[in-house]
């Protein structure tokens, strides 16, 4: 990580409009984005999400 | 012996192709037209115009599948449909100028968009001064000039970036946003970042509008909306955005907008990609008479209409709803006329469309994506089997873009252990109000960032090739 601290990551400027609502990853989310060991885990949970929602169908006869 | 036409061999036209030929056999003719004899895999073309995919990955021959298949494929651009003669037929316009028609008793207008670059002055390769993701030469072109900026900023030349959509009814927001984010991921990867100045400007009423109204997901015990995921990774990256914007006009390095408000602006830049509004392709639509019925089978943009509630695309955003949206995909007029995936009209768009107080209208397009167009040109086909088959006099299959999903993996770097891309799943895809307080259930609609969505999108990109060749257990993969 090239950065040394969370605060270097974004600027931030209090009192305007930017500063006033927003969110922005911590060192530690950007870390785990790359992890792989953890991105493995997150590579079957993505799947099953996808299979979920596959499941929901798409296509249906009408039986009406 | 029923003969069925499909035109186009994209997302909708070779899914609803292969399956017809599938389960109707030798005994009935399935007809492909299109222009271009290859099937293009176009969410990766945002890699192409980064240079981080080769353009032949992209695409492939479909002339031995539909060989294989025993579809007969016509390499022509249709441009004349006649519904209502006693042989209703397409005429057909080859590259050497020769015509044919061709009879049909079912026909799949499954043809996508034409790029419609005319809509804003300067917009666009070919006779303007943006570039664009949307086929491939232009893909390779934008590829060309990102990369004689990247050179630029080797040599010590900063230069500004403008990355998003070219017209206040454009659609297709994801792309661009992916495009941003593999653009400014190349940037940082030869450590010039601190020489770019990269803007994303867009006709979203908010950042992660996406044209589907946002998404609101569940994470970590909070409700986040799609704004806050959206703005989150361009603060990360360090990218400005300008929202709520229609592109006027587009200049050699610079670009003017209005926005919602009316307020006016320009940017200037030395490599823009600007997605262009959509609009149908231009084919003529002759009855018995030698009329031209082209007003009664579309809407003025060109796209066919379908069993959608036309009307309501005059109501306001809050008198909308989900049953406005088609489900069969039919032709009010000619029910063996169906329209699949791009080609079809959606009632009105799913964002709310907005006005700038001079009236230029500022409403992203609802979105068909490929998933949509596989599902919908999939569902054509059981409907078109059923009444050739079965005998069924309607369309008997449905699917509804208020009723089913959507899988949006949003790249941003390609890289097997660097990249990263969003997941986003939605249900439905239209949202509803009614029936869910953020418009989806969020059981099934779920926003991720990681290197997995990488992996995920480079894992689509070949499962979804495998399944257009038509190869070993296709049929079994999702739509
Ligand atoms: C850069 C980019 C990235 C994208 N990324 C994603 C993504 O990540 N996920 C996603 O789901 N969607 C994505 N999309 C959207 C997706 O590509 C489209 O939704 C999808 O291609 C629509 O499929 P279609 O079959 O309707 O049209 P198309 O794929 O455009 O196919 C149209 C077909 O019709 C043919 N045709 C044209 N004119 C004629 C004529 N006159 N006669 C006969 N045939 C004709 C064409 O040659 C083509 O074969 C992206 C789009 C772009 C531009």
């Amino acid at each position: 990580m090239e950065n040394k601290n969370d605060d270097d990551l974004m600027e931030y400027v209090p009192y305007t409009s930017d500063s006033r609502s927003f969110i922005a990853p911590t060192k530690y989310t950007l870390f785990t984005r790359l992890f792989i060991p953890w991105q493995l885990i997150k590579f079957a949970y993505y799947n099953i999400k996808m299979l979920k929602i596959l499941s929901k169908g798409s296509g249906r006869f009408m039986d009406e | 012996m029923a003969r069925i036409i499909v035109l186009g061999s994209g997302f909708a036209g070779n899914t609803a192709a292969l399956n017809l030929k599938k389960a109707l056999g030798r005994k009935h003719e399935v007809v492909v037209i299109s222009p271009r004899k290859h099937f293009s895999y176009i969410p990766s073309w945002i890699w192409v115009g980064v240079g981080s995919m080769k353009p032949e990955k992209t695409q492939f021959d479909l002339t031995p599948v539909y060989e294989k298949f025993g579809i007969e494929f016509k390499n022509g651009a249709a441009e004349e449909i006649h519904p209502d003669s006693v042989d209703r037929y397409v005429v057909v316009k080859y590259t050497d100028g020769k015509t044919e028609q061709v009879k049909y008793d079912y026909l799949i207008n499954a043809t996508g968009p034409k790029l419609n670059f005319a809509a804003t002055p300067g917009l666009g390769p070919d006779e303007g001064y943006s570039d664009s993701v949307c086929s491939l030469p232009h893909a390779v072109k934008t590829r060309d000039n990102f990369l004689k900026a990247v050179e630029k900023m080797k040599q010590g030349k900063r230069q500004k970036f403008v990355v998003g959509t070219g017209h206040g009814t454009a659609t297709c927001q994801g792309a661009a946003f992916e495009y941003i984010h593999n653009l400014e991921f190349e940037i940082a990867k030869r450590g010039l970042r601190n020489m770019a100045d990269i803007t994303w400007i867009s006709n979203e009423p908010t950042l992660g509008d996406f044209g589907v109204g946002g998404v609101v997901v569940r994470r970590n015990g909070n409700f986040i909306s799609g704004k806050l995921f959206a703005e989150s990774t361009f603060r990360e990256k360090g990218i400005k955005w300008v929202d709520k914007a229609h592109v006027r006009k587009v200049k050699e390095g610079s670009l003017d907008y209005v926005n919602i408000e009316g307020k006016e602006g320009s940017l200037d830049f030395d490599f823009a990609m600007l997605i262009p509004p959509f609009a149908g392709i231009p084919i003529s639509y002759i009855d018995k008479d030698g009329s031209d019925i082209k007003s009664q089978m579309c809407v003025p943009s060109g796209f066919m209409k379908v069993d959608a509630d036309y009307t309501s695309g005059t109501k306001p955003f809050e008198e909308w709803k989900n049953s406005d949206w088609p489900k069969k995909y039919n032709n009010p007029l000619y029910k063996n006329i169906f329209a699949a995936g791009i080609a079809f009209a959606p009632p009105h768009p799913i964002s709310k469309a907005f006005k700038a107080p001079d009236g230029t209208l500022i409403a992203p397009s609802a979105p068909r994506t490929g998933m949509a167009a596989g599902i919908i040109g999939h569902t054509v086909a059981l409907s078109i089997i059923d009444m050739v088959k079965n005998g069924a006099e309607e369309p008997t299959y449905s699917a509804s873009m208020a009723e089913f999903g959507a899988i949006c993996i949003t790249s941003m770097g390609k890289s097997m252990t660097r990249g990263s891309a969003a997941l986003l799943t939605m249900y439905p895809v239209v949202p509803n109000y009614d029936k869910h307080k953020f418009g989806r259930n969020l059981n099934y609609t779920f926003g991720d960032i990681g290197l997995a969505g990488h992996w995920v999108k480079y894992m689509l990109h070949y499962l979804f090739i495998w399944k257009m060749k038509g190869k070993f257990l296709w049929q079994y993969i999702p739509d």
